[in-house]
């Protein structure tokens, strides 16, 4: 993948994850670059013949019942797991509009005590966000692979897809 | 006496957001955690107005269980509705040509959702 197609791809995970943060109404306090206590990790896998890898969103279990309030859930586990369902979403809307696309995985969640990204990862294919919120610190993880000589088309192309929120009926 | 909505979605908070918002506009709400579990409830509610249903979940998903069910005549009258955060038109194709009267993309806007059920259970 050359450079642009890198920049792009990362460009695109960062403005997902913090639309949809906005979205939910997180506040952020900036970025945070040292790793909170993460306790759960809600992760899902994405692939096609071109691409392949796995988003996650990482954070504690009273940041993740800081998440759930605004939208009066009382699950923060299950609900991390949907946040990272969504931005998975998100992400592959964007990827689609330069000619990449991939089916996506349902979201798992696992538990554990200080869970951090390994720092000796190849960050031409890892992306760590990480943020400062006012339940704690909540990361966005994206690991990804690509087929030889796979590129972002430059300029978004014609594509139907709806946006979020957006209503079809038929 | 209420009319009957099935919410299929492996979240249980959006099953709760979905629910709350449509049985505050007066429809009852049972749910559903994946296709398999909403085809059992199909079955078993033979009332059901509408279903709304996630697109990716765990052991059936939601267009799988769509198709099922309308390759039964007894429910091919059912207004099923996807919600979903996916977005690619070759899915939506494939929910459309399978019988499925509508799309939205998550997060959703309550009142938008309401609208759109009460507009379909109108038509039913």
């Amino acid at each position: 993948m050359n450079e642009t197609s890198l920049q792009l791809l990362k460009q695109h995970f960062q403005e997902a994850t913090q639309e949809l943060l906005e979205n939910y109404n997180v506040e952020m306090d900036g970025s945070s670059p040292n790793s909170g206590s993460i306790e759960l990790v809600a992760t899902l896998g994405f692939g096609s013949d071109r691409v392949a890898g796995a988003i996650a969103l990482c954070t504690s279990a009273r940041c993740a019942d800081y998440l759930v309030k605004p939208i009066a859930g009382r699950n923060g586990h299950d609900w991390l797991g949907e946040l990272a369902n969504q931005l998975l979403g998100r992400f592959k809307r964007r990827c689609a509009r330069h000619g990449i696309t991939f089916a996506m995985g349902v979201p798992v969640l696992f538990r554990g005590e200080r869970i951090s990204m390994a720092r000796n990862l190849d960050m031409n294919r890892s992306i760590r966000l990480a943020f400062q919120t006012p339940g704690g610190n909540l990361e966005a993880w994206l690991d990804f692979k690509t087929s030889a000589n796979v590129e972002f088309l430059c300029g978004p192309i014609q594509n139907d897809a709806p946006s979020e929120g957006e209503i079809l009926l038929f | 006496m209420a009319q009957k909505i099935l919410v299929v979605d492996d979240s249980v908070t959006i099953r709760q957001q979905v629910g709350s918002a449509l049985s505050q506009a007066g429809f009852e709400i049972i749910e559903a955690a994946d296709g398999q579990e909403g085809l059992n409830k199909i079955t078993a509610n033979p009332d059901l107005l509408m279903v709304i249903t996630d697109v990716n979940m765990p052991h059936m998903n939601g267009l799988e269980m769509l198709e099922k069910l309308k390759a039964n005549p007894k429910h091919s009258k059912l207004i099923v509705f996807m919600l979903t955060t996916e977005g690619q038109p070759e899915l939506i194709e494939r929910a459309k040509k399978a019988g499925a009267k509508g799309w939205i993309v998550k997060p959703f806007k309550a009142e938008l959702l309401v609208s759109a059920a009460k507009k379909l259970a109108s038509m039913a």
